[in-house]
């Protein structure tokens, strides 16, 4: 697959605050590029900078540093042609809530050049991707949260970019719209859009991207595919068990326990690695149990991109 | 920058506010109720027809008539016009109607000027020095001689009156010199004896002859005072009326400015910014639709205290009928307020600050600038502060249009706004500029 997306050395300095020498630096040193047709995740907790990548990659900020091309054209001297290229879905619902969704559409139709005829087929069809078309003509504040979340994403797939950014586009929404917001995607996808889809929620990276980029504070620390990214922790299991008090003395009889590569307790509890966690489990609690020892909770942790970030960065997703 | 998207987006903002039913209470609903009511308190002051009843009209006469000497008597007509318009004590019923509709006094001419000046006066009568020496019978024929009137332009009505008061008088003074004149010249021709025959009908006709060749006596055009005291309406709607919606219209532009910075906030801004629309256009189409909402609010506020001021006893037109004056100033009071709209936008760094900036600064000009009370009612530094701000520009463009129909009185207050508008503006832009580093 072409490259559409190339992203060399962007960095973000934001201008420094009242008494301070130096400016935050938000984005540091980025480098990366999108295949055409994939869909690609940035990954990373809130305030890790990814809005502030996204937003230099549309145009919306200056980069300090570095520069980003799309389709071979470049957002810091060419701004107007990449601007056609891209749609972007912001984390926020920019929309007019006065406005109906079908004036929304319109609005930012022409915005996008579109007019008469095609602008009207173009919304028709946009409203009926995102099946609101009966409810076109009511104003967005009288909306529910899915509904505005699936109006933002009408606007961005208006002019046919080739590119979408969609930033956080499942976030405050309830798990039905959140389910019709991946299904959507995955459609989009498989009509040839390229997708840069930014999350803190591991298991919409895991579900939707061919790819993944780790992002945290402001630097991209991994970026693969699942696979890729799972190798750097070992695709072992992990057996989490409470056991209180009894934890040293039960440490010898799992180590014993076949299929068990590392055993270590801390805390009353015992974190036991093993190639399929699942499997050999039985074998551990019949021996704890036949030792008589107590089980307070069991937890298998297989690998997933959760750990991949937590082994990277040290802390959890959610922090 | 793409003039399409300019009109898309003016025209998407013009909609959102004609939508919001709160906002359409602010733009036309309360300035309509304030007009009316205020209008209507005023109006207990000045009658049940809302007309000021005119008289006591303060004038001065400048009398530097050097006079002349007829077989050997002193005559001055400048002390005898004089007379007629200033109370000596000897006053007939007629001379005390004429009493009471003018308050002559008799002054310099430096003084009369200075009080014309600073609003004391209406009028100053300046009787010239050669005014007796024109009219001297002696002479083969009357000199020409113009009486001139200095006067307060911000009282129009009532300096014409002035106006036309001494012209009558002065029409008495020349019929009766011309009659003179006529009886000599029918002497000298042999056609008349002085002291026996004296023909009336050719006397009359000799009167007319020569009026029609040359009247003595003229009134000079009037010269208008270099300032101007503010404008006295006689019907207090007819004042309230605009000063209610250049006052309300400040807030909607204030709003209309600041949206912009509520477009940051809900990313409809930055939506904008990241489709192929460049910020000048953006910015164009955001104070275009500002601009719009404001030519509107004015539009429908005229048209409808025109329609219901009747209704309430206003028998003036309020707005008056030189439609090109009213839309002229409606242009740049809007682009003024705009303006200032703009500069409070580009101070405030919030859409909160904006609103209280908005509050406490709009409510301060439109006090300040007459529009709860008649600036002409305040003393001369109030009124001199007020022209600090562009209600008291608009407002008073507004009721002198009304009352003289005459554009070109009105064309200083436009260009004041339009400066207005070009300094607000440019500091207003140039600090707005940093609400679209989003």
């Amino acid at each position: 697959m072409a490259s559409i997306v190339e992203v060399r050395n962007l960095q973000k300095r934001y201008p420094p605050a009242r008494g301070a020498k130096q400016g935050m630096l938000a984005v540091k040193d980025v480098t990366l590029t999108l295949e055409r047709g994939e869909i690609f995740s940035l990954l990373g907790p809130n305030g890790a900078g990814k809005t502030t990548l996204i937003s230099m990659m549309s145009g919306l900020l200056t980069p300090t540093a570095g520069d980003v091309w799309i389709d071979g054209h470049s957002i810091v001297k060419a701004p107007v042609a990449v601007k056609k290229l891209i749609g972007v879905v912001p984390q926020e619902i920019a929309l007019y809530p006065q406005l109906s969704a079908r004036q929304n559409l319109d609005f930012f139709g022409k915005l996008y050049g579109l007019s008469g005829t095609e602008l009207a087929h173009r919304c028709d069809e946009v409203l009926d991707f995102i099946g609101l078309k009966d409810r076109q003509n009511e104003r967005i504040e009288s909306y529910s949260g899915g509904m505005k979340r699936r109006v933002n994403i009408g606007v961005g797939l208006l002019h046919r970019p080739q590119l979408v950014f969609m930033d956080e586009p499942t976030v405050g929404i309830d798990p039905q719209s959140r389910r019709n917001i991946l299904d959507t995607v995955k459609v989009l996808n498989q009509q040839g859009l390229t997708v840069l889809y930014t999350t803190h929620y591991m298991e919409e990276a895991q579900e939707l991207s061919n790819r993944v980029g780790i992002f945290d504070h402001g630097e991209l620390i991994a970026c693969g595919t699942q696979n890729e990214l799972m190798q750097t922790v070992g695709e072992k299991d992990t057996i989490l068990i409470s056991v209180g008090e009894n934890a040293e003395s039960a440490l010898p009889i799992v180590q014993n326990v076949m299929g068990i590569e590392s055993v270590t307790a801390a805390e009353g509890t015992l974190k036991l690695m093993a190639g399929r966690g699942r499997q050999t489990l039985p074998a551990v609690i019949k021996a704890l149990d036949d030792a008589h020892i107590m089980l307070q909770s069991i937890e298998v942790k297989e690998p997933n991109l959760e750990a991949v970030f937590l082994q990277m960065t040290g802390r959890a997703l959610r922090d | 920058m793409n003039l399409q998207k300019v009109w898309t987006i003016a025209q998407k903002d013009v909609r959102i506010t004609f939508g919001d039913r709160n906002l359409l209470l602010v733009m036309f609903a309360a300035p309509l109720l304030l007009t009316f009511i205020i209008g209507a308190a005023f109006s207990s002051f000045t009658g049940s027809d809302g007309d000021v009843p005119i008289n006591s009209i303060a004038v001065a006469v400048v009398n530097e008539d050097q006079g002349t000497t007829v077989f050997l008597a002193p005559l001055n007509y400048g002390a005898i016009l004089s007379s007629v318009l200033i109370p000596d004590g000897t006053s007939t019923q007629t001379d005390e109607a004429l009493h009471k509709l003018i308050k002559a006094q008799a002054l310099s001419r430096q003084d009369a000027i200075a009080q014309v000046d600073q609003g004391k006066l209406v009028a100053a009568i300046l009787i010239p020095a050669n005014f007796s020496a024109s009219l001297d019978p002696t002479r083969d024929k009357p000199l020409q001689t113009q009486i001139a009137i200095y006067r307060d332009t911000g009282s129009p009505i009532t300096a014409s009156i002035v106006s036309s008061v001494v012209h009558s008088i002065v029409n008495k003074l020349t019929t009766s010199s011309l009659a003179i004149y006529a009886a000599k010249a029918q002497v000298t021709a042999g056609k008349a004896s002085p002291l026996l025959l004296v023909n009336p009908q050719a006397i009359v006709q000799a009167i007319n002859d020569l009026a029609k060749t040359a009247f003595p006596i003229t009134l000079q055009k009037p010269s208008d005072s270099g300032t101007r005291s503010a404008s006295i309406t006689t019907d207090p709607i007819r004042y309230f009326a605009p000063a209610m919606a250049i006052f309300f219209l400040t807030f909607t532009m204030a709003g209309g400015a600041g949206s912009i910075i509520d477009e940051r906030n809900n990313w409809t801004l930055q939506r904008m910014l990241s489709s192929p629309t460049s910020r000048t256009t953006i910015l164009a189409g955001k104070f275009g639709g500002t601009y719009l909402n404001g030519v509107l609010q004015i539009t429908v506020l005229i048209l409808a205290t025109a329609l219901l001021a009747p209704l309430l006893g206003s028998h003036q037109s309020i707005w008056g009928n030189n439609l090109a004056g009213i839309v002229l100033i409606t242009l740049s009071a809007v682009a003024a307020a705009v303006g200032l709209g703009t500069l409070i936008a580009g101070i405030a760094r919030t859409a909160q600050q904006v609103n209280v900036l908005s509050n406490a600064l709009l409510t301060i000009t439109g006090l300040v600038g007459g529009a709860f009370f008649n600036i002409a009612s305040m003393g001369p530094i109030f009124q001199t502060v007020s022209k600090l701000t562009l209600n008291y520009w608009a407002t008073n463009a507004y009721s002198t249009l009304a009352q003289t129909g005459d554009l070109v009185s009105v064309l200083p207050d436009i260009g004041v706004l339009l400066l207005m508008f070009i300094v607000f503006f440019g500091i207003g832009l140039t600090l707005f500029n940093r609400h679209l580093n989003t």
